[in-house]
């Protein structure tokens, strides 16, 4: 019975945040928001000059990236993630669906915490084992690289190793702080 | 009830069911103190929550994370179609072919990181997932030996690994090629 | 029985409507006597000659990622005319005659669980039918399509089929025995660019590119480039421009640095980067990015290349403008604008080429490349990836 509420609520607000949110209408709408708002949180002043730098830097800010809500593609994890948000899908950005399985394998990028400015690395792994979960799909970029460079890239199926190949959705666990 | 609220909530009522993917690196398991990042320090609804402790991560152990973790995982151990080097790694240095063989195998010798900071990398590695297997006299890795062995490229790395493994047999490093089994495919070494 | 009847009617029909890209047609002129009560009987439809005009479309089926499928496009008339029905993430790749398609495909024996099987599936380029399957039992890498994953050599003769496993190899399946040969290891290196019947070029993490040659036993010579970009700062897209009967290739950069080269010979010739971009458009923001990006219309060496407007890492953000740019002097001859932005790009290979778009509606836009000028537009799918058009 609780679960029944709780899946109609969880239905709502996946359906609510996966509404198709392209990278580009993201942007978009992130775009008008800035223009218009001075009430986003200024970042705080990135920690080491090397972080300035950093690709994840450039994607917090464009997007007004955020770190309590893992449901919505701006959550400051997700500046290279590529895929639907196991966040949405019964998961975590660190928890895989039930009855799916992570992956020990994944790429590592890097992120800004908007709130601290610090780097953090972010493990990008595969829960996989069933079909797509569908929901949440959402594209981060930041210093994502080509398949030639694969330990830089977020097309690759992260499964080695998962129950199976098969995609499920995207991960995001943070690996430590930089 | 806000929806950060909500998602508060369901996350609680979910994470009884849902398999965890690991988040935080266990500085125990992997032998050496790296320091530790307080989770009330870190602004994140997630790993306040858990509590989750954050190793900082920096020199090697960054390098060795940003440029090999994702493959060969962070306690050196991951799956079957990466090669181990947790307990293992350290036997390649017995032989010069062995300690050249671990600089060119392809995403080591392609890394994007300078010979020296190669260098610093690999003999990081060595100490942290197979300290055990060093020789007593084990030369720490140098610049100059990084940058001459990155000089050559190996054609066939399945080849070179089977010679290299070979060369530890015969030298009584290893008992049997067996040790350095990987890949789904049982015959391969 | 009925099968081999159904036959021999739509082998009549043929000879009555052979223009006729899907042949309907009234049966009962074609059935014997004792089937005259039998009413409105089912034929099964053919292709027609495939024409330059003609897209394949592959779809990855994101939402249900173990079933994708590709849709044969008559692109002239916005006209579906077929379908290929496949399984998790599958390539494609067509014949240079066109004659063959070919599904690089992965399955699990319970769908998304049990024993997992990788294969070649052949289709007959016209009836649809599938001539053979084969496998690959080094299994294939799993990754959200791109073209230059698996390839034809220009002879038509060998498949190849890259690997990531993570070690990295390809696969090579030779198409008149319908056998799997083995693997050709290319250390550290992705992408696949095959330029004759037994060589292939491949990108490797460095930057450098490593030229692969292989005799009837799969016995390799190598040769290595460069580095010929800078693989941390400005890495080259992993779709390009090629023509690999001409062995041409147009490798553009995320800064939107076209490289060009030579690989028709064993020893490629590279040339200088140039830049797609004025100092103009630079400041106005231009880069290159989507995901099949780039192409190039093979009898006139143009390159087609989708551009937007962002900052770095906005790489695969969908093209606002497809430039158009001369291949031998790097002069830009147009700018089209798209009237829906786009992923994706192929262009048909005739004298009066037709440019396709892949939008994210979804739709197919086309255009005609002579005056920019939109010729239709048609809706189709969930998550079209990748187009392929005969010749290219
Ligand atoms: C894309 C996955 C990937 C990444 C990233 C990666 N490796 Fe590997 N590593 C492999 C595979 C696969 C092999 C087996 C040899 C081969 O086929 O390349 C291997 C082999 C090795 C070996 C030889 C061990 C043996 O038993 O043969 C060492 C040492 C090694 N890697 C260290 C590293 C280091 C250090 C880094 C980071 C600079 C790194 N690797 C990054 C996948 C990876």
């Amino acid at each position: 019975m609780v679960m029944q509420v709780i899946d109609k609520l969880f239905e709502r607000m996946s359906r609510r945040t996966a509404q198709k949110m392209s990278r580009r209408n993201f942007v978009a709408t992130l775009g008008a928001a800035l223009a218009g708002a001075s009430m986003l949180p200024v970042l705080p002043v990135a920690r080491k000059a090397q972080a300035a730098e950093d690709p994840g830097v450039e994607w917090a800010k464009r997007v007004g990236a955020q770190t309590t809500d893992p449901k919505a593609c701006n959550y400051w994890r997700y500046c290279s993630s590529d895929g639907y948000l196991c966040s949405c899908c019964g998961g975590g950005p660190a928890t895989c669906p039930p009855g799916s399985t992570p992956s020990p394998t994944s790429w590592v990028g890097s992120c800004l915490n908007p709130d601290d400015g610090k780097m953090y690395l972010i493990a990008y792994r595969d829960c996989c084992g069933k079909d797509s979960c569908a929901q949440c799909n959402c594209l981060g970029t930041a210093g994502e690289m080509p398949t030639y460079r694969p330990q830089l890239n977020n097309d690759i199926i992260w499964c080695f190793g998962g129950s199976s190949m098969v995609y499920h959705c995207s991960s995001a666990a943070i690996v430590g702080q930089v | 009830m806000t929806r950060s609220m909500a998602s508060a909530l369901l996350a609680i009522f979910f994470s009884g069911a849902a398999i965890s993917a690991s988040e935080s690196l266990p500085s125990a398991d992997a032998g050496t103190a790296h320091e530790s990042v307080d989770p009330a320090s870190v602004p994140d609804v997630l790993v306040r929550r858990n509590g989750t402790v954050l190793p900082r991560v920096s020199g090697a152990a960054e390098d060795y994370a940003r440029h090999c973790q994702g493959c060969h995982g962070h306690l050196g151990d991951s799956v079957v179609e990466v090669p181990r080097l947790k307990g293992r790694v350290g036997l390649f240095t017995h032989s010069a072919e062995g300690r050249a063989y671990i600089v060119q195998v392809p995403n080591v010798l392609q890394a994007h990181l300078s010979d020296a900071r190669l260098a610093a990398l690999l003999n990081w590695m060595l100490r942290e997932y197979s300290g055990a297997e060093l020789p007593g006299a084990f030369m720490p890795y140098t610049e100059a030996e990084v940058a001459l062995a990155r000089t050559h490229r190996l054609g066939s790395v399945i080849d070179r690994r089977r010679e290299v493994i070979d060369g530890l047999v015969r030298l009584g490093v290893v008992t049997s090629p067996e040790l350095f089994t990987f890949a789904t495919d049982p015959a391969r070494y | 029985m009925e099968r081999a009847f159904l036959s021999v009617a739509v082998a009549a029909l043929l000879g009555t409507f052979a223009a006729a890209s899907t042949a309907f047609a009234d049966e009962t002129k074609a059935l014997p006597d004792d089937a005259k009560l039998m009413g409105e009987q089912h034929s099964i439809a053919i292709l027609s000659k495939p024409h330059p005009k003609r897209v394949y479309v592959l779809e990855p089926v994101f939402p249900h990622i173990v079933a994708s499928k590709v849709w044969i496009i008559e692109g002239d008339k916005q006209e579906l005319v077929g379908t290929l029905s496949g399984g998790y993430l599958s390539n494609f790749a067509l014949a240079p005659d066109n004659s063959q398609l070919y599904l690089f495909d992965t399955y699990w024996s319970k769908g998304t669980r049990g024993t997992r099987s990788d294969f070649i599936t052949f289709f007959d380029g016209q009836t649809l039918d599938i001539k053979a399957d084969v496998d690959l039992p080094k299994g294939r890498f799993l990754v959200v399509p791109k073209k230059q994953n698996a390839d034809i050599t220009p002879d038509g003769r060998y498949l190849l089929s890259y690997n990531l496993a993570p070690s990295t190899s390809v696969s090579v399946v030779d198409t008149t025995e319908r056998k799997y040969k083995g693997d050709l290891e290319i250390p550290g290196c992705g992408l696949i660019f095959p330029t004759a019947g037994n060589r292939l070029s491949t990108v490797c993490s460095d930057g450098t590119l490593l030229t692969v040659k292989w005799d009837a036993a799969l016995k390799t010579t190598t040769h290595r480039d460069g580095p010929f970009f800078d693989a941390e700062n400005d890495p080259v897209f992993e779709h390009a421009a090629f023509d690999k009967k001409k062995g041409r290739v147009h490798w553009v950069t995320y800064d939107g640095n076209i490289i060009s080269a030579d690989l028709s010979k064993d020893k490629p010739v590279i040339g200088k980067p140039w830049s797609l971009l004025s100092a103009e458009d630079k400041a106005e923001g231009w880069r290159p990015g989507g995901w099949q990006l780039i192409t190039m219309h093979q009898p006139t060496n143009r390159i087609f290349v989708l551009m937007h407007k962002g900052p770095k890492w906005t790489h695969k953000q969908p093209g606002d403008e497809v430039w158009v740019f001369d291949g031998n002097t790097g002069k830009r001859l147009d700018r089209i604008h798209l009237k829906e932005h786009a992923t994706s790009l192929a262009i048909s290979q005739d004298a009066e080429p037709y440019l396709f778009t892949q939008t994210e509606k979804p739709s197919l836009v086309t255009y005609n490349v002579a005056d920019g000028k939109e010729v239709g537009e048609m809706a189709f799918g969930i998550s079209p990836f990748l187009l392929f058009t005969a010749g290219d």
